[in-house]
Parts: structure tokens; sequence; C-alpha cells
């Protein structure tokens, strides 16, 4: 009988609420009723798009607002200067209250917390998925031909060469569906085909090579440098907007990812099941695609829950230093910078944090659960 | 292999630079007018060496026949790139136009004081983060030990940043309490150098406790695992029925097995150290390296960018090669 853990039942509540707020943050805090009647007809203004306009000052026949009724942006007037929380606001259509206060400007922190989950949770999930794609590509790729064994032919490394250099030169100006990109596809497969045609021994014969040597090289250097200089330097020659940021940070923790990718990939090609495979006369695609790979999912899932943790704090310390989603978009590191300002009012200095720390936490502690159990099964297998 | 490296980051940040438009900002227009006119920004790019080619590859794209073949150049050794890299290994970093004079002048103190605030950190990371790993296990059984876990968890996952901020509001507010200073680098000679060292020392604390405190759970937390997987194994058992008692085994035996893997993880704490002294140098007004840098990149001073960014590189490397020391003297097995 296991112990019961209060921890994991925390953290699971915390991450159905942070999913929850970030997916419905339209419907959890808007400006716009979610429902009003006017003139006899019904109206829902969120799901119908209608343009914002100040429903508050407006007399309806029946209305109903969203439980949050302030969006992230909008400024109320008679609450500037960071007021603490439970003022209301005024207005004919009824006391608003700010549940968690305002901060200098009378914009809503509910709003903004809420806003800032719809954020982080955009920015995790995409970033996590493009990620986990190709660190689990390429780790796959390293750790199961290693330096030895990918055999290939020189014609085929520099047919995959010269298509990559065709795509970079032509993606920066000419645009990929210009006259000249077709050219040069035709130009690369040409020489493919001359190259392959020669009848001389060091074209044909099947050279190894060293890409788990190659790639790992690289990285390391790229692990040498901070990280956080590195994404500065990037934002501060681009404009903000979100897809740089998912981008962005997809590029930094994919080799993370595939350094697992690769461990898990070496212990398990060694086993008996490869071997059979291989002695079948199964291709390498099957064997890593179809039966490696289900084996190791489960303990990759469990590290991308690590790996999410910290993505929600890269992004909240780029947004903390000013960079990464544009102005107008208000995100927990965002609000937290606000309070180092205005450190009198306790709530701008608290909240924000506190979603930080909780999401993160209940990351890691759902994935220190995950993979405890991923042991205990693993030890029920061997004692079988 | 480290000039490679240095070659490769270079390049990068580099390229980045490049994209990022070099030129600054505040050449180019003012707030109200046009402070320098085109021939002030060609003689600019003349004397900073802009006009020359990036890389020692050039690949032409203006013209017509370029629609259809890129025109390749080799510049030989004449590129920015190079003449960088030759400079930075004889020593000179270059000159900032931002602040009039050298870099290796603009960065130097800067350098100065995140190293130190790094040396401070790191001796409270390894001494704290030892010792509570080691008193951990020692008290496996009390409420401390097995509580232990626990806080480490929740305290782990505090962002450093948040940290800063709610210490800020709880100890240097004076609405809760005035005891620190909000700025985290204090220096005065005027009343003496010892006065002045204690007044540094005092405003240090806050920035100190935020960056050390993640890492310190981090490092215990592994020592900590290593030491209860030793615990487990036969050699102890042995040693306990021989009647060593359990404190001295964990000293003689087991410290020195369990302090591999915290030397192997210490290759990763110097990088975040530096990433994580840019937020703390710029939440406590630190004048350190990190804030520097974060400023240079408003300003576009991207000879500082550079330096700084292969300063970092250096500095991360010269810990792994003493982490890979350290390491072949704690496990005769492994050759360094």
């Amino acid at each position: 009988m296991r112990k019961f853990n209060l921890g994991i039942i925390i953290s699971i509540i915390f991450l159905v609420l942070w999913i929850v707020l970030g997916l419905f943050s339209e419907l959890i805090s808007s400006e716009k009723p979610l429902y009003y009647i006017e003139d006899g007809k019904s109206y829902f203004p969120i799901i119908e798009q209608e343009s914002l306009r100040d429903y508050k000052s407006q007399k309806h026949e029946a209305v109903i607002w969203p439980p949050i009724p302030f969006s992230s942006s909008s400024m109320d007037m008679q609450n500037t200067g960071s007021k603490a929380p439970g003022v209301m606001e005024n207005r004919i259509g009824g006391n608003f209250k700010h549940l968690l206060g305002t901060d200098h400007l009378g914009r809503d922190v509910t709003a903004g917390l809420i806003a800032g989950a719809n954020v982080s949770l955009k920015i995790v999930f995409y970033s996590l998925l493009l990620s986990a794609v190709f660190g689990i590509l390429i780790g796959l790729i390293t750790g199961y031909f290693g330096d030895q064994g990918l055999k290939v032919r020189f014609p085929n490394l520099f047919l995959i060469f010269s298509l990559f250099l065709t795509l970079i030169f032509h993606s920066s100006e000419s645009g990929i569906m210009s006259l000249s990109f077709i050219i040069w596809l035709l130009i690369c497969f040409i020489l493919y085909f001359l190259l392959r045609s020669i009848p001389f021994k060091l074209f044909n014969s099947k050279k190894s090579l060293p890409l788990d040597l190659l790639i790992w090289r690289i990285l390391e250097i790229f692990d040498s440098i901070p990280k956080i200089l590195l994404l500065i330097a990037i934002f501060a020659g681009y404009s903000p907007s979100l897809e740089r940021v998912i981008i962005l940070i997809a590029l930094i923790s994919w080799p993370g990812i595939s350094k697992i990718v690769r461990a898990e990939t070496l212990s398990e090609k060694n086993k008996n099941y490869i071997e059979a495979g291989k002695a079948l006369g199964f291709k390498n695609s099957r064997l890593i695609l179809i039966h490696i790979l289900p084996n190791i999912i489960a303990p990759i899932s469990v590290y991308l829950t690590f790996f999410a943790g910290s993505i929600i704090l890269i992004e909240s310390s780029l947004s903390f230093l000013g960079l990464g989603m544009p102005p107008d978009v208000q995100t927990w590191g965002r609000m937290l910078a606000l309070a180092k300002n205005h450190l009198s009012s306790w709530w701008l200095v608290f909240f924000p944090g506190f979603f930080i720390f909780a999401s993160v936490y209940s990351l890691n502690t759902l994935g220190r659960y995950l993979s405890s159990k991923i042991q205990y099964r693993k030890q029920q297998n061997l004692l079988i | 292999m480290i000039l490679p490296v240095l070659g490769i980051v270079l390049l990068l940040t580099m390229i980045l630079g490049h994209y990022a438009g070099e030129i600054p900002p505040y050449l180019l227009e003012d707030d109200t007018k046009r402070a320098y006119s085109e021939e002030q920004i060609e003689q600019y790019k003349e004397k900073s060496g802009l006009n020359e080619p990036f890389f020692y590859i050039s690949i032409n794209k203006k013209g017509d026949k370029s629609f259809y073949y890129p025109q390749i150049e080799w510049n030989s050794s004449k590129n920015r790139f190079h003449r960088y890299l030759s400079n930075f290994i004889i020593g000179n970093l270059g000159y900032s136009n931002f602040y009039k004079s050298n870099v290796w002048d603009v960065i130097k103190l800067p350098i100065l004081r995140t190293v130190i605030i790094n040396i401070i950190v790191l001796i409270i990371v390894y001494s704290a983060g030892l010792y509570l790993g080691f008193y951990q296990v020692l008290k496996q059984k009390s409420i401390i030990g097995k509580s232990f876990n626990v806080i480490g968890q929740v305290f782990y996952a505090i962002p450093s940043f948040w940290l800063a901020i709610l210490l800020l509001w709880l100890l240097a507010n004076s609405q809760n309490f005035y005891l620190f200073p909000t700025n985290g680098w204090i220096w005065n000679t005027n009343q003496g150098i010892i006065n002045a060292i204690l007044n540094l020392s005092w405003s240090l604390v806050l920035p100190v406790i935020c960056l050390s405190f993640g890492s310190v759970i981090y490092i215990a937390s592994i020592f900590q695992q290593k030491m209860t997987e030793e615990t487990k194994k036969s050699y102890f058992k042995a040693l306990l029925s021989r009647g060593f008692s359990r404190k001295y085994i964990l000293r003689k035996h087991v410290f020195r097995i369990a302090l591999i893997p915290v030397v192997a993880v210490s290759t990763d704490l110097i990088p975040g150290l530096i990433s994580g002294s840019v937020i703390i140098e710029s939440i406590f007004n630190i004048p350190g390296m990190g804030r520097m840098a974060f400023q240079a990149f408003f300003t576009k001073d991207f000879q500082i960018i550079y330096a700084i960014t292969l300063m970092a590189t250096v500095l991360t490397w010269l810990n792994w090669i003493l982490a890979d020391y350290i390491y072949s003297k704690l496990d005769p097995r492994v050759q360094f």
C-alpha cells in the first residue's frame, strides 16, 4: 500500500486549474458579458465576436457577466495607482469587484493572471511539441547509429547537404516557391545522379559517418554559452512576438531532450529484441520507430514534464526582463517586473510569482511521481 | 580545443549582431532630428571596420545574375570575424562607441564584480549544499531528515527573481523591515577601507541569497541521493557490523564517493549562475557583467556583447577543465 501523497494531489489540482484558466481565458475574464438581452433579442458577444464597446455603462434587460468582468489590458480609471484586493468599480451595470486588486494603471490583477496562464500554456505546449519532435528524432538517430552505425555513400551525403544549402539560401530572400529554387533543386538532383553514375570506388563504397561525434561536439559548444545572453541578443534585434518566443525556446531546449533520448536509446539498442529484429532483416527505420520508440516513450514523457517547468521559467524570466512577448500582452513575468517598482503593494509582489512557482512546482512533482511509478514497474518486470 | 570553440561562439554571436543591425540606433536618429549625416555614418563604418566583409566567404545576392546563382566570394583574412578573433587572442577587445573607450577598460570592473559575487555564491553553494545533504543522511530517521525532501522540492521550484522581489518586499521595504539596502553594490571608501568592505558585504547579502538558493538545494539533493544509495551497499553494512559509528563511516568512506556526481553537475552550475546574474544584477542594480550585457543589447554596443559572451564562454570552459581535474583526483580510474 503506497502512502497518501499530498503533493501530487495539490499539483494535479493546480495543473487542471492552470489548463482550464489558460484554455478558457476569453470566457473567464472579459470586458464583454457572456450573455445579454437587448430589445428582446439575446446576444452572446464573446462567441459571436462582437467588437468591444462600453457594456458596463449600458442598461440591459438581463445580463450574465463572466466570473472576472475585466480583461487584462483594460484600465479602470477609478482605481489607478495599485489599489488593494477587494476594491470596487462602480458602474451602472453594477459593482465590479477587483478580486486581487489593481496595478498602477488600474488593470485588474486577476485578469492579468488569467491572460498570463493563457500565454504560458500556449508557449509551453507549442515549444514543447516542437522541441520534443526535433529532440526525439535527433536523439534516436544519434543513439541508434552511433559513430559506426550509419554508412552512407558520398553522393547521398552530397545530395542532403546541397538541398540543405539551397533551402537555407532561398528561405531568407527570394522565397521558396521561386524559379531559382526550382532550378537549383534540378541542379542538385542532376549532380547527384551524375556522381552516382561515376564508376569509381570512392563514390560507390559505403563510408561510416561519425554522426554521434559531429552532433554532440557542436551541442557541447552550444552548451557553453549562457542561454539567457543568447536570448537577449536575439530579442534585442527582433520585434517581440509569440511565434518567435516559441521557436527560440524550442531551439534552446531540444538538445536537453535529445540527450536523454540518446541515453535511453543506447541502453535499449543492445537488447535481444533489437538483435532479433536485425536477424529477421528489418530495416533500421522500422527498428527505430516501431520497436525502440514505443519502449522509451514512457521515460521520455516523464522528462518532458520537467522540461515544461523549465520552459515556464525561461519564458517568465524573459518577460521579467521586458523581452519576448509584445508589450500589450500581460504575462506572469511582466506583472512581477511591475512589482519591482511598486514594492508597497503586496498583491503585485505575491500573486504572479506564486503562479510561476506553483506551475513549476506542480510540473516537477508530477514528473517525479511518474518517474517513481515507472521505476516501480521496471523493478516488477525484472522480478518476473 | 578552446580556439575553435571560441571561433564558433563568436561566429554565432556575430551572426546575431549582423542581422540585428550593427549600426547603433543613437547614430541613426535622435529624438527630434537625425543626429548624424550620411557621411558621418560612413566614417563610423570605416572607423569601426563595418565596411569589411563579415566572414571568409561572402555570398553576394545583389545584381541581376545572382537571381539564378549566388556569387560566392573569398575574402581571405580581410574580414571582421578574423580581425576580431585575432585581436581577442592578443587581448585587444575593440573599441566601444557608446562608452567612448576601450572595451576592456569598460568591462574589467563589471567582470571583477560578477566574478567576486559568483565566487562567494559558489563557496556558499558547496559548503551549505554538502552540509545539508550530509546532515539529512545522518539524521534520516528524525523529522528534519524526513521533511527535507518535501521542503527542498518546494524551495527548488521558487524562481530566483520572485525570491529576490519577496526579499526586497520583506527586508528592504520601509513598510515591513528596512534592514538591507535595495542597491546591491555599495562601495564607498570615504570612511576607511574596512567600513567599505563591511558595507559592501551587507549590501551583497540579498543578491547572494537569491543566486545561491536554488543551487544549494540542487547540490544537497544530488549529494543526499548518492549517499543514501551508498548506505545500501554491502561495504557500508560490513563497516557498521564492525562497530564503526554511522557518522564516522559517512565522513571517512562515503563522503568522497558521493562527491563525484556533485562535481559532475558543477559544469551546469556556472552557465546557470551567469544567466541568473543577468536577472539578479538588474533587480539589485549591481553594475556587473550581466547588467552591462543587458544594457549593451539595447544600445546595440556589439563590441561589448561579443566581449562579454566570449568571456562567459572562457569562464565556463575554465570551470569545465577544473571540474575534470577534480573528477580525476576523486576517481583515480578516470584519466585526465
